[in-house]
């Protein structure tokens, strides 16, 4: 194993910023109470906890706290979401619409209510990698309850044209919420502007906790509580909150904030490289989607006629962590479900990898990748069947 | 040191085959192939739970771990063709197909082109050489867990590139050495079952092709219908239980799948002498005093072997009974594997 250790899997977490661990540090031994309590050590819980989610109000450009929930992390927020607002808008059942392209966290739940009776349409995105606003038009209806539509794909990392989508939802009585885990705090997010009436975000993708996550609620947005309890946050999460990760979250989300410009302008030069070098130095290679609008920090390429697992495994071995697909809790590997709706045939999409990059990602980094990855995809083609089998064996 | 690639299935053979390895200072990586979709396994080997027992082995021995995705391969391999030989009344082996086509030739080849040296894994079963330096399977050690009968298909290259350190050791010196090392999976019971079959085998096979499931006339050897089955799928060849028949015993002779029929007889299967292999492996050239294995477990029996072009056929020196079409027959000159095939006819 080689001394390096390069992280290039930032969409799949992030490392704790260290200033983040200060700003919780004092939440688990000093001020430790219960928000709930009315005595003053709970006053000092209730204080930090409801100042962090005045700062997530501000940061989102929400109206009004009782709009933030705290959550357990993206998955749980996109859950209740789903969930919670089509069963109490719609409790004798109707239609929803999710694009085919979402995260599991919102896939599963709409599986889930699915069997439950209602009507669940998967909206094929665009294979330039977006959700096309008129596309959505056409498989509205009258009973369709709510849209989700992702902010930004977390294995392409294309845009979606929210704002455009949430009025043509708005336009036919549908409610609509965007998985916003991906892209808070790095592309600039105002739930105002996008016009959305929720949106799930996590702690673990800013440089915050893992087990922390928030969900916006627009006021008068209907409701059903998945947990059920002693009635905090607003009643719609019930469970004794946790303020260290909230306060941990808040101060993540402060931080993208502030560096919002200057990063996404950084890392999307090196992004830029990373897929110019790959496009250049390999053959063979091309970029997953098109579509222009993208975060500035996931490349995601086809590398032809190589399986994704191999390139991993040998890049593991030099030191460099990047993903094929997404991560999954197996740690095993799937043909990627967001490839193959975007008309990416299967044998392809077992060839991709995505490089996602982050706050600690130098262009040394970069460079080492560059150097390192193309020997790799040139060794496993010439043991690769496939790869014969697709372009002859021509490797130089 | 070598760098060594460790099949773990989570139990604990392999894991105690890891720990071998990595005790010799060899560079040791474990790999678990998941050879069935998420929240389909019935638990067994590579299944989820196996793969977290692997790891949590890796861990302790402070190896590094990957999970492998081979559940298209181990399909197309194993699982399709094992129903497809069942709903046609043969009795498959699914095992050694996926010893054959998945563990040591898919995963043999992602070894070796990650750079591994060998491919080890827990098996009871020996690679000796010869005088020339040939290397051969022979039979493990304990004979009583000898799993040289699943690998007979290994041909001499991948036998170069594997490597099982049980050979020479017993289940209970296995079980003994996981405990002294402090193992995870010490005690995880022994797997007998088919890895990807959740119940049983005949529902199994009905659920994916049901044609095999079709009832249809059970007959007597001169045809006399005696009775009705539920799906050929439901019987094996040698059964003797659970035929609901009248006038026993009874037990299931042969399985006519193109017409649907299940044909007993009476008494016990008519012992037979010569079985002529299909798909079958050889080694040596010409003809050949060999023991053959007639099925897994089964006590080795004096026969001749004959290979010419391209077939195989044993002849028993004494009748023997419970030969099954699909079933793998093995060939051993003392503790060496030869040969062997899949039963095509017997007579």
């Amino acid at each position: 194993m080689e001394d390096r250790d390069v992280y290039l899997d930032y969409a799949a977490t992030t490392p704790v910023d260290e200033r983040v661990v200060e700003a919780m540090l004092p939440y688990y031994s000093e001020v430790w109470g219960n928000p709930n309590s009315l005595y003053r050590r709970g006053r000092e819980a209730y204080t930090a906890l409801e100042s962090a989610r005045e700062r997530v109000v501000s940061a989102i450009g929400a109206s009004h706290p009782n709009e933030i929930i705290f959550t357990a992390g993206g998955t749980e927020s996109d859950n209740a979401a789903l969930i919670g607002i089509v069963t109490r808008a719609k409790p004798a059942g109707g239609h929803v619409i999710v694009s085919a392209f979402e995260h599991h966290a919102v896939l599963e739940p709409a599986h889930f209510l699915e069997k439950s009776g209602y009507e669940v349409t998967y909206l094929a995105p665009r294979p330039e990698g977006y959700i096309e606003p008129d596309d959505l038009r056409v498989v509205l209806r009258d009973d369709t309850v709510l849209v989700s539509v992702m902010h930004g794909n977390n294995e392409i990392g294309t845009l979606q044209p929210i704002r455009a989508l949430a009025e043509v939802a708005h336009d036919r009585g549908a409610l609509f919420h965007t998985d916003a885990s991906q892209t808070l705090g790095k592309v600039p997010f105002d739930v105002a502007e996008l016009g959305v009436d929720a949106a799930s975000f996590s702690g673990h993708k800013i440089y915050g906790p893992k087990g922390v996550g928030a969900l916006y609620l627009k006021r008068g947005t209907p409701f059903a509580p998945m947990v059920r309890g002693g009635g905090q946050e607003f009643k719609k999460r019930s469970g004794t909150q946790n303020v260290a990760g909230a306060a941990g979250f808040a101060t993540a989300l402060d931080l993208m904030l502030a560096e919002l410009p200057a990063e996404s302008e950084r890392l999307a030069e090196l992004r830029n490289r990373v897929v110019e070098g790959i496009t250049s130095i390999i053959e063979n290679t091309v970029e997953s989607a098109t579509h222009p609008a993208r975060l500035p920090n996931i490349a995601h390429l086809i590398i032809k006629g190589v399986e994704g697992e191999a390139m991993l495994l040998q890049l593991d071995a030099k030191g460099i962590a990047i993903s094929t697909g997404s991560a999954c809790s197996s740690g095993s590997l799937e043909p990627s479900h967001v490839l193959l709706s975007i008309g990416c045939p299967a044998e392809l999409a077992h060839g991709s990898v995505r490089v996602s990059l982050g706050r600690y990602t130098s262009a040394d980094d970069v460079e080492y990748f560059l150097e390192v990855f193309p020997p790799i995809v040139e060794r496993l083609r010439a043991m690769s069947p496939l790869y014969e089998k697709m372009f002859g064996s021509t490797i130089k | 040191m070598a760098s060594l690639w460790v099949a773990m299935s989570g139990g604990v053979d392999s894991s105690v085959a890891a720990a071998r390895l990595v005790r010799q200072g060899h560079s040791v990586t474990g790999v678990t192939m998941q050879v069935l979709p998420e929240g389909e396994d019935p638990g067994r080997c590579c299944s989820t739970d196996a793969v977290r027992a692997a790891r949590r082995v890796c861990d302790h021995l402070g190896i590094e771990h990957y999970t492998l995705n081979m559940r298209d391969v181990f399909e197309s391999e194993v699982v399709a063709p094992f129903v497809r030989e069942y709903a046609a009344g043969r009795t498959p082996n699914p095992c050694i197909a996926c010893n054959d086509r998945v563990k040591f030739a898919i995963l043999l080849a992602r070894a070796r082109t990650h750079g591994a040296d060998s491919l080890a894994s827990g098996h009871y079963a020996r690679i000796v050489a010869d005088e020339t330096g040939s290397l051969w399977l022979h039979r493990g050690r304990d004979v009583s867990k000898d799993q040289s009968y699943f690998l007979y298909r290994l041909d001499e290259p991948a036998i170069r590139f594997v490597c099982f350190p049980l050979g020479d050791v017993t289940k209970a010196e296995v079980r003994e050495e996981a405990r002294a090392l402090g193992l995870p999976t010490a005690e995880r019971p022994e797997s007998q079952e088919i890895c990807f079959i959740p119940d049983d085998v005949g529902s199994f096979v009905v659920n994916r092709a049901p044609v095999a499931g079709e009832s249809g006339p059970i007959v007597d050897e001169k045809g006399i219908h005696v009775g009705t089955h539920d799906g050929i799928a439901r019987y094996t060849i040698g059964q003797r239980k659970g035929l609901g028949l009248s006038g026993g015993p009874w037990y299931v002779a042969r399985i006519r799948a193109d017409e649907n029929i299940v044909v007993v007889c009476h008494g016990t299967p008519a012992p037979i002498t010569t079985i002529e292999l299909e798909d079958a492996v050889w080694r040596p050239e010409g003809h050949e005093r060999i023991e053959a294995v007639i099925r897994y477990r089964a006590t080795s029996v004096p026969a001749q072997a004959r290979w010419s072009g391209g077939r195989l056929t044993v002849e028993l020196d004494s009748p023997a009974g419970g030969v099954a079409c699909g079933q793998a027959v093995v060939c051993y000159v003392g503790d060496r594997v030869v040969g062997g095939g899949v039963v095509g006819a017997t007579r």
